[in-house]
């Protein structure tokens, strides 16, 4: 009965997932304006500070333990929902790194490439940060890495890409 | 000759159309030239197809009546197999080409796969009676197996390709979803055939039902042929090709004000709500990306 109930589990979750990649928004399918919308803000100093262990003990000392318990899922909602949009914009870094490392000019190419590189290990590194902060509900020592770090490194790399000659070949290349 | 034979028989028949449609529309549109991987198994299926359904329609035989059909229909299968299986890794080397990572990619996975595969041959044999089984039985059974394998390999490059997330390129995605469906309905039929307590009280319907999943493939891969512009991501990406990265590397920084400026009262009305209220401690700042 177990193995019935795994196979049809395993069989469900394939139909599940090639119905997500074939009906799915494909995230490096989109023109400029839908990339400007589609960036979400993040605070990193906020959500640094909502997930500082100095803080949290801090306030558990002065919260009773219905009050922290409340506490906590606001905390979780909320640094949950932060994650979900670097995720969400680390999507946006990859697709521009994969245009950008498909240029003629090597320097944009190479710059273009490491973007990519470092917004998939981003992506990698948001997975295993939710995971982390779904954990940290139940065991309060666990963390969510150098997320904050890493994401914060591949935005100022993102906002010092603009590169004329990059963009003079896309303009003479339509 | 029963329901089930007759809805059989037709099921066959029906599916021996649709690939032998989808394949000349897959050579027709030139999708060869795109999806190369994909060539060698379609030739091959549509090819056994015709000699194994030429020979079972002409000489009325069930495998276990002629040993020369039961060689055929076999080794046909278990080669099918293996190529569908070796397709799908093609399909997810290819979505990796850009990737710089990419042997460090395969490097996790093709261990992984080997691991998976080792725990379900360990997992199954432990739990079959395989010294007790016929040819035939034990067949079925590495069938099935490689059904589990391709469905695991499936969910593997799905879920990669959705975290990284990779660029899933017209045809290569319907290809993709093709052998998804196949799989899966595969696995629910075999399941339900088999492993469903008292499967053996619904045995002709099971394998009816076995005949049909393997029609969901072909009839998939034949409309996605058909009517390859339906999808409107591909479409999107093709008419705007590279020009949607002008304005973001001229005016990065000047879109990133602007998003913030439109958030910012948002979010923070949210934050306040959210925070500020029940621990007093977390002060606003600016927003950014």
């Amino acid at each position: 009965m177990v193995f019935f109930v795994l196979l049809i589990a395993l069989a469900a979750l394939t139909l599940t997932l090639t119905r997500g990649i074939y009906w799915g928004k494909n995230h490096l399918l989109i023109n400029c304006d839908d990339i400007e919308k589609s960036l979400q803000p993040i605070n990193l100093d906020l959500l640094q500070n909502l997930l500082d262990p100095e803080q949290e003990n801090y306030i558990r000392m002065r919260l009773s333990s219905s009050q922290f318990f409340r506490y906590k899922l606001k905390q979780f909602r909320t640094a949950n929902e932060y994650l979900s949009r670097a995720s969400h914009n680390a999507a946006i870094f990859v697709a521009l790194g994969r245009q950008a490392s498909s240029s003629s000019d090597p320097a944009t190419s190479v710059r273009g490439k490491a973007l990519f590189e470092t917004a998939v290990r981003l992506r990698v590194l948001a997975l295993l940060a939710r995971i982390n902060l779904t954990m940290k509900l139940v065991f309060p020592q666990f963390s969510i890495g150098d997320f904050i770090e890493t994401y914060d490194r591949t935005r100022a790399r993102v906002s010092h890409f603009p590169d004329l000659s990059f963009t003079e070949e896309r303009r003479s290349g339509s | 000759m029963s329901i089930y034979s007759w809805i059989e028989q037709s099921t066959v028949t029906l599916s021996w159309i649709c690939l032998t449609l989808a394949c000349i529309f897959f050579f027709r549109r030139r999708f060869h030239q795109r999806v190369p991987e994909f060539t060698t198994f379609i030739v091959f299926s549509t090819f056994g197809n015709w000699v194994i359904n030429s020979y079972y329609f002409m000489y009325q035989v069930y495998h276990f009546r002629s040993l020369t059909y039961f060689y055929i229909y076999w080794g046909f299968i278990v080669i099918q197999d293996a190529l569908q299986l070796l397709t799908i890794y093609a399909i997810f080397l290819t979505l990796l080409r850009k990737c710089s990572s990419r042997q460090r990619i395969r490097g996790y996975i093709v261990p992984t796969l080997v691991l998976c595969l080792i725990t379900a041959s360990i997992a199954n044999f432990l739990g079959s009676q395989w010294s007790d089984w016929r040819l035939t039985k034990r067949l079925e059974f590495l069938q099935q197996n490689f059904t589990v394998l391709g469905c695991t390999l499936l969910c593997f490059i799905a879920c990669a390709s959705l975290l990284m997330p990779l660029s899933w390129e017209r045809p290569l995605k319907g290809i993709f979803a093709g052998f998804g469906l196949d799989y899966a309905s595969r696995l629910l039929a075999y399941t339900l055939g088999v492993y469903r307590p008292g499967a053996s009280m619904l045995w002709p319907l099971g394998r009816v039902l076995a005949v049909v999943a393997e029609l969901a493939a072909p009839v998939f891969w034949l409309i996605v042929f058909l009517f390859p512009r339906r999808d409107s991501n591909d479409m999107n990406c093709a008419s705007q090709g590279f020009e949607f990265l002008f304005p973001i590397l001229q005016g990065w920084t000047n879109s990133i004000e602007a998003i913030v400026h439109h958030y910012r009262s948002k979010v923070r009305m949210d934050l306040r709500r959210l925070l500020i209220g029940s621990t007093g401690t977390i002060q606003n700042g600016d927003l950014d990306v």
